[in-house]
C-alpha cells in the first residue's frame, strides 16, 4: 500500500513537473483538446490564405476599379447616397477637399457641424492626430522632436493657418486633404480614418484655433470661459 | 481445510476501493486542473515576427487602441495595423533599428508581415468587436492589461463559460464610451462601485446580450 501512495506522489510530480501550471507562459501553438470545425477552409479577416497566388487571404480592389465604401449604398452618389460610414473616392468637395481646382472653405452639404460632430473629431483627433500634434494642436505631442524627434510637425496655432489673407493660409479642403494623403513628412490617414470623421478632425482643429483666438469681451466666449475655470483655492 | 486465500487478502477488497478512489480523484483532479481553456490558452505568448510592445506604444506613449486597430468599433475583426500604420512614425523614428527594416521591406515590397494570431476564437463562435466595444465593453475585459505587456499573452481563459459569464451579467464589465480604450480605468479609480453603475449604463443602453445558443453559433 505504501509503494502505491509513493506511486501516486511520483505521477502528481511528473505530471506537474511535465505540464506545469495554469497562467505559465509558453509560445509553442495552444494545445486544441477538440478539433472539431474550429479551423475551417474559409476566406477569414487578415488570414493567409493559400487558395491565392501571393498567400494573401484579403484581397485588393481590382485595378481601375473605384470602391464605394464598406456598405452599398442605397441611393447613387448623384442624389447624395453617401453611406455614413465609408471611404468614397469621388471627386465632389465632400470626397476631395477641392472645388474645380482650388482648395474650398467651410465644410460640405453632407456634413452638420454641430456639438455631437466637434465631439467625434476631438475623439478621433486625440486617437490619431495628438501623438504628433499634440492635444491641444501646438505641434508638440509625443513623437515631437523634444521627445522622438519628428521635426517640423506643424502648429495648428502659427498665424497664418487661420487668416485667409495669408500666403500660408490652410482652407478647410486643404487639411482635409492632408488628412487624406498627406503632406511633407506626415503620411496620409486616409486609409484609416473614414471621409465624414476626416471632416470631424477638419472641424476640431477649427475649434482648437478659435479657443485661442475667441475675444474675452464676446459674453458667450466669457461665459464658457468662466466656467472651465479651476474653482478658487479654499484657504 | 487448508486456507485457499492467504491471510493478507483479508483487506485487498478495501486496499483496491482506496486504490480507485486514489486514482479516480487523481484523473478526476487533472481533467479538471488541465483540460480548460484556462490551462490550454492561457499564457500563450507566441514570439513575433517584430519585438513590438504594446507596454511601449499604448502605455508609455499614451496611445490609443485605435490608432492601430482603427476598425474595431465598425467591423467584425479588429485589424491588425498594416505596415504603413508603423510607418507613418517610423519613417521618422527609430529608423535604423534592424527591426524597422523589416517594416521598410514590408511597406516596399506590399508583402505583409506574418504576425502570430495570440486569441483565436473558434470557427463555429461568430464574435463581433464592434458591437461589444460600441456596448461599453473595455478592451481589458477580454485582453487583459495589454498597455503592460511587453509580449502580448493571452490573459483570459475566453471559453463559453467565460463569454456567458459576463453575458449574463453584463453590469460586472460596463463602462462609460469615453474609457473604453482607457485600459487603467477601472469605476473604483472613480469612487463608483462597478456594479451600480454597471446596472444603471445596461437600463439606460438596453443592453440585453444573447445567452442563447444561436446568439453565437450561427
Amino acid at each position: 500500500m505504501r509503494y502505491f501512495f509513493f506511486a501516486c506522489l511520483l505521477a502528481i510530480v511528473l505530471v506537474i513537473g511535465f505540464a506545469g501550471f495554469r497562467g505559465d507562459k509558453f509560445s509553442r501553438p495552444p494545445i486544441l483538446l477538440l478539433n472539431d470545425m474550429n479551423n475551417q477552409a474559409k476566406v477569414k479577416p487578415q488570414a493567409s490564405n493559400a487558395f491565392f497566388a501571393d498567400g494573401v487571404g484579403s484581397r485588393k480592389p481590382v485595378v481601375a476599379t473605384v470602391p464605394m465604401g464598406l456598405t452599398i449604398p442605397s441611393k447613387p452618389a448623384a442624389e447624395g447616397g453617401y453611406v455614413s460610414y465609408g471611404f468614397s473616392h469621388g471627386s465632389d468637395y465632400f470626397n476631395s477637399g477641392r472645388i474645380g481646382e482650388f482648395w474650398g472653405d467651410g465644410f460640405p452639404e453632407q456634413v452638420k457641424v454641430d456639438e455631437a460632430f466637434l465631439r467625434l473629431g476631438q475623439e478621433r483627433y486625440n486617437i490619431n492626430c495628438a501623438i504628433c500634434h499634440g492635444t491641444s494642436g501646438n505641434g508638440k505631442g509625443i513623437t515631437s522632436a523634444a521627445q522622438y524627434g519628428i521635426a517640423n510637425i506643424a502648429n495648428f496655432h502659427t498665424p497664418g493657418f487661420t487668416d485667409p489673407k495669408a500666403l500660408d493660409y490652410r482652407a478647410n479642403g486643404s487639411i482635409y486633404n492632408t488628412i487624406n494623403l498627406g503632406k511633407g513628412l506626415m503620411s496620409g490617414y486616409g486609409a484609416s480614418i473614414p471621409v465624414k470623421e476626416r471632416w470631424a478632425i477638419v472641424a476640431w482643429v477649427r475649434a482648437m484655433q478659435l479657443s485661442r483666438t475667441a475675444p474675452l469681451a464676446d459674453p458667450s466666449v466669457k461665459e464658457v470661459w468662466t466656467a472651465l475655470q479651476p474653482p478658487a483655492a479654499v484657504k | 481445510m487448508a486456507n485457499t486465500f492467504p491471510r493478507w487478502t483479508n483487506t485487498l477488497p478495501l486496499k483496491l476501493l482506496v486504490c480507485f478512489l486514489f486514482m479516480g480523484a487523481g484523473i478526476a483532479g487533472g481533467v479538471t486542473y488541465y483540460f480548460t481553456q484556462k490551462y490550454t490558452r492561457v499564457g500563450y505568448m507566441p514570439s513575433q515576427p517584430i519585438a513590438f510592445s504594446h507596454k511601449i506604444h499604448a502605455g508609455q506613449l499614451g496611445m490609443d487602441c485605435r490608432y492601430c486597430h482603427s476598425f474595431v468599433e465598425q467591423s467584425g475583426h479588429a485589424n491588425v495595423p498594416s505596415s504603413s500604420t508603423c510607418w507613418n512614425c517610423h519613417q521618422h523614428v527609430k529608423t535604423n533599428s534592424p527591426q524597422i527594416a523589416l517594416i521598410k521591406e514590408s511597406v516596399d515590397t506590399g508583402k505583409p508581415l506574418e504576425w502570430v494570431k495570440v486569441h483565436n476564437t473558434p470557427d463555429y463562435a461568430y464574435f463581433n468587436h464592434s458591437v461589444h466595444v460600441t456596448a461599453g465593453v473595455s478592451c481589458v475585459s477580454c485582453h487583459g492589461k495589454i498597455n503592460e505587456m511587453p509580449v502580448v499573452f493571452h490573459d483570459q481563459s475566453q471559453s463559453m463559460s467565460w463569454c456567458l459569464d459576463c453575458h449574463l451579467a453584463p453590469e460586472q464589465h460596463l463602462r462609460p464610451m469615453d474609457k473604453i480604450t482607457n485600459l487603467n480605468w477601472t469605476a473604483k479609480s472613480e469612487g463608483k462601485d462597478q456594479k451600480e453603475m454597471g446596472q444603471k449604463l445596461k437600463d439606460a443602453w438596453h443592453i440585453e446580450p444573447p445567452v442563447n445558443c444561436a446568439g453565437c453559433h450561427r
